[in-house]
């Protein structure tokens, strides 16, 4: 599987050089007529089974077909090659066949015609299919943008569609162009009926500005916190592992990737617990190169956390970062595998510290009766998911990822 | 429109037994280095930097317990070292979380920040030092050798003016600049809306009149503002030959920035002043002592040089071990200038030391903006934020 950039509908698929603002009007033009016809022939028992193989080729393909693929996806997204296979595990899987299943059965059909404009602007890897399963299941066409930084993950996957059913080839397009390419951008919005968004919040007011001007409805991900709460009496060694893997997978880039435990227990043998847990995952995901912008907010909170008295692990800057520290410290932290400790006398003033990230929370790992007993009020704060630790990342298809349904931003 | 240069400021002592406290201990660690300075821009050898570096940092420690704390955390032993590279550097965002000085503050600088606790605090109890680093290194590197001892330079500053900016150390530093080296028609030109060009143009065309060179002093941003003004109408202005331009702080946490080489033509064009006229300031709030460049002394414009008194290393982001020169990483500045709070200061700029002159390092801009972006909210993302 040779790397492509784009994945075109085979009337399109001639056209050479830079895009222009006219040819995406004739894309999405396509799409919006061909792309429809298609979908509206193709039955959902035909479509499960079309994504479903799809899938499987990414989970099992054989290393040979998979590789300069995966090598791309590797050095774009910065990971390590076992860390992007343990990235890629869990989002494939979590669109694979049961779950797919579930999705499309449940899905209602779009009532309104027109193309979703789908952008995926940041270096996760895998990211094209949370979004692209949904819209299918409603019936909408949609054109994928990826990240400049990611241009690799999208075409191939809706390459592999195309192949297998080539109505698909009408329905579903990916390219990549420059992020804040105004003009390719507002035009985009204009010949949209659905915006859909995931990144950073710079990027997303762009791309909100451009859908206010078009009046385009449009649905964001913006960048999310997630944490775990930890009983009194939880044993730390027992799910440090988890937890770090928690931490880990994504090199912590993930909007379910944990940042922020707060614990009512041992805060001291729960950090040493997860910074060994941490180090062997470091063994078996190596963390992918740290930029200096990261490693100074790094340097900082280590420092500033040894200064004001609080504890701080002795690790490699690569392998991750362990403080504990105040609850009111308690926040988003500079990533490449950080994470805060903060001990409480009981989970339930976690909720407390948690308050003010009211509406930029995702996910809750959760260890103990106590900590289970807060899960409403969890969702409550707009905690979209909870899991034990270790599972918080394998979110399926039907996943409500920012408290919104799936297929809510396509119909 | 030229200010009183005496204005009614307070003025600390300047005598380094009195400063910073009672204790013979500060009064001695303090008074050799005052004297090291005072010595001039001679070379300091590495076995007299490191005991100095080695006694200041030891004095730091009896001094500031969150230090002691941290040494202790580490299980690092001062006791033990031979070399000043021994000692962590400390880094410069420290100074916004943690009060780091070993005795009571005379003078309070803060960083400027979009918040509060973005805001570097340094209390400094020996502002006298700071100002013995002033009167050894500016002249030597800022003013032509025929002006360092005539009786005044004509300075316009684009600024603040420290009375509006009472807790800048830049407009400390000024201050004290115009005070001592400049002349009586010396002026301010900084305003709270920022650059006053017509007042700067005014005061530039008097200095023209009189064919005196002057000296302007300004951060990046502020002559990009100034030169922005002029270009909207048209206008030049010839500064006579001779007049330098003191230029600092490039574009911190502006959303814009121009690249310093289209800023020098600028500056060529609109003022008559050419690059190697001007001359580059490297400091900050967190630090005592700056580095310069050494044009107005033949060398590079480019290459900045720390002082004597002051040590520069280039370290790897991650390990903070030192890099070989030509290779990229991060500041890290030991300046015995500040011996009353933090010696070793990690900054969060990127550099490297020049492989053609290994004494001097080439800057190479902050070291912000994470490459590697995905959908969890870090704090970077808390700036974007906050900046809205």
């Amino acid at each position: 599987m040779s790397l492509v950039r784009s994945a075109l509908p085979t009337a399109l698929r001639d056209r050479t050089g830079d895009w222009t603002s006219d040819d995406l009007e004739r894309l999405f033009a396509h799409l919006a007529h061909a792309g429809h016809a298609a979908l509206d022939r193709l039955s959902a028992d035909r479509l499960l089974d079309v994504w479903s193989d799809t899938v499987r080729q990414f989970q099992r393909g054989s290393r040979s077909e998979q590789e300069s693929l995966r090598a791309g996806l590797a050095e774009s997204c910065g990971l390590s090659a076992a860390a992007l296979d343990a990235a890629l595990e869990v989002v494939l899987e979590g669109v694979a066949e049961p779950h797919a299943k579930r999705l499309l059965t449940s899905a209602k059909r779009a009532e309104v015609d027109g193309v979703a404009w789908v952008v995926l602007a940041g270096n996760i890897p895998g990211l094209a299919v949370q979004a692209l399963l949904p819209a299918l299941a409603v019936g909408r066409p949609v054109l994928i943008k990826s990240s400049s930084a990611e241009p690799h993950f999208a075409p191939a996957f809706v390459t592999a569609l195309g192949e297998r059913e080539p109505g698909l080839r009408d329905a579903v397009a990916a390219l990549a162009w420059r992020g804040g390419d105004s003009n390719l951008d507002a035009a985009a919005a204009r010949h949209a009926t659905r915006m859909v968004a995931f990144g950073g919040a710079e990027a997303i007011a762009e791309l909100g500005a451009h859908a206010a001007a078009s009046e385009t409805r449009f649905v964001a991900y913006g960048p999310k916190l997630s944490v775990a709460l930890v009983d009194a009496g939880v044993d730390p060694e027992a799910i440090a592992p988890g937890l770090a893997e928690d931490v880990a997978r994504f090199d912590q880039r993930g909007c379910l990737s944990v940042q922020v435990v707060f614990t009512a227990g041992d805060a001291h043998a729960l950090a040493k617990a997860v910074g060994e847990a941490l180090r062997e995952t470091a063994e078996r995901w190596p963390a992918g190169a740290l930029d200096p912008a990261t490693a100074v907010q790094i340097h900082r909170l280590r420092t500033t956390t040894a200064l004001a008295g609080g504890e701080v692990l002795d690790l490699p800057l690569r392998t991750g970062t362990v403080v504990v520290q105040s609850p009111d410290a308690a926040g988003p932290g500079p990533g490449g595998r950080t994470v805060r400790i903060h001990p409480v006398d009981t989970l339930r003033d976690a909720l407390g510290a948690l308050a003010p990230w009211r509406g930029h929370l995702q996910g809750a790992a959760l260890a103990g009766p106590g900590a289970w007993a807060l899960a409403d009020a969890l969702t409550d704060l707009g905690v979209s998911r909870t899991a034990p630790p270790g599972a918080l990342q394998r979110a399926e298809a039907s996943w409500a990822n920012g408290g919104l349904d799936p297929t809510a931003p396509f119909l | 429109m030229a200010k009183e240069r005496k204005a009614a400021i307070e003025r600390t002592p300047v005598d380094p037994l009195e400063d910073g406290g009672k204790d013979a201990d500060s009064s001695d660690i303090v008074a050799r280095i005052t004297r090291l300075v005072a010595r001039g821009m001679g070379a300091i050898d590495e076995p007299m930097f490191s005991a100095a570096a080695r006694e200041a940092f030891a004095f730091q420690c009896r001094h500031i317990p969150a230090l002691r704390d941290l040494c202790r955390a580490r299980g690092l032993d001062p006791a033990s070292w031979r070399h000043w590279t021994e000692i962590p550097p400390i880094p410069a965002a420290a100074f916004a979380a943690v009060p780091l000085h070993a005795a009571p503050a005379r003078e309070v600088f803060r960083s400027s920040g979009t918040t509060d606790d973005q805001r570097s605090i340094h209390h400094h109890p020996f502002p006298h030092l700071y100002r013995t680093v002033i009167d050894v290194s500016f002249p030597y590197h800022c003013l032509p050798a025929e002006r360092r001892e005539a009786p005044g330079t004509p300075m316009l500053s684009l600024i603040p003016d420290r009375r509006f900016a009472p807790d800048s150390s830049l407009a400390f530093m000024v201050d004290h600049v115009l005070d001592h080296f400049g002349a009586a028609s010396s002026a301010y030109a900084f305003g709270e809306h920022g650059v006053e060009a017509a007042d700067a143009n005014a005061w530039c065309r008097a200095r023209m009149d009189e064919g005196t060179a002057p000296m302007i002093l300004a951060t990046a941003f502020a002559l990009a503002q100034w030169l922005e003004a002029l270009e909207a109408k048209g206008e030049t202005l010839s500064l006579p030959a001779g007049a330098t331009i003191f230029e600092t702080g490039g574009f911190k946490g502006r959303v814009r920035s121009i690249v310093r080489a289209e800023l020098l033509r600028r500056i060529d064009r609109s003022l008559g002043v050419p690059p190697d006229r001007v001359v580059r300031e490297y400091g900050m709030t967190e630090l005592s002592s700056q580095l310069y460049s050494r044009n107005l002394r033949g060398g590079d414009g480019e290459r900045l040089v720390p002082p004597p008194w002051a040590r520069v290393q280039i370290v790897d982001h991650e390990t903070l071990t030192a890099l070989p020169a030509g290779h990229t990483g991060l500041i890290a500045v030991l300046d015995l200038a500040n011996v009353g709070s933090v010696l070793h200061v990690l900054t969060e700029d990127l550099g490297r030391v020049s492989p053609e002159d290994p004494e001097a390092i080439e800057l190479l801009g902050r070291a912000d903006g994470a490459t590697l972006r995905g959908c969890s909210l870090v704090v970077e993302a808390l700036a974007f934020r906050t900046r809205e």
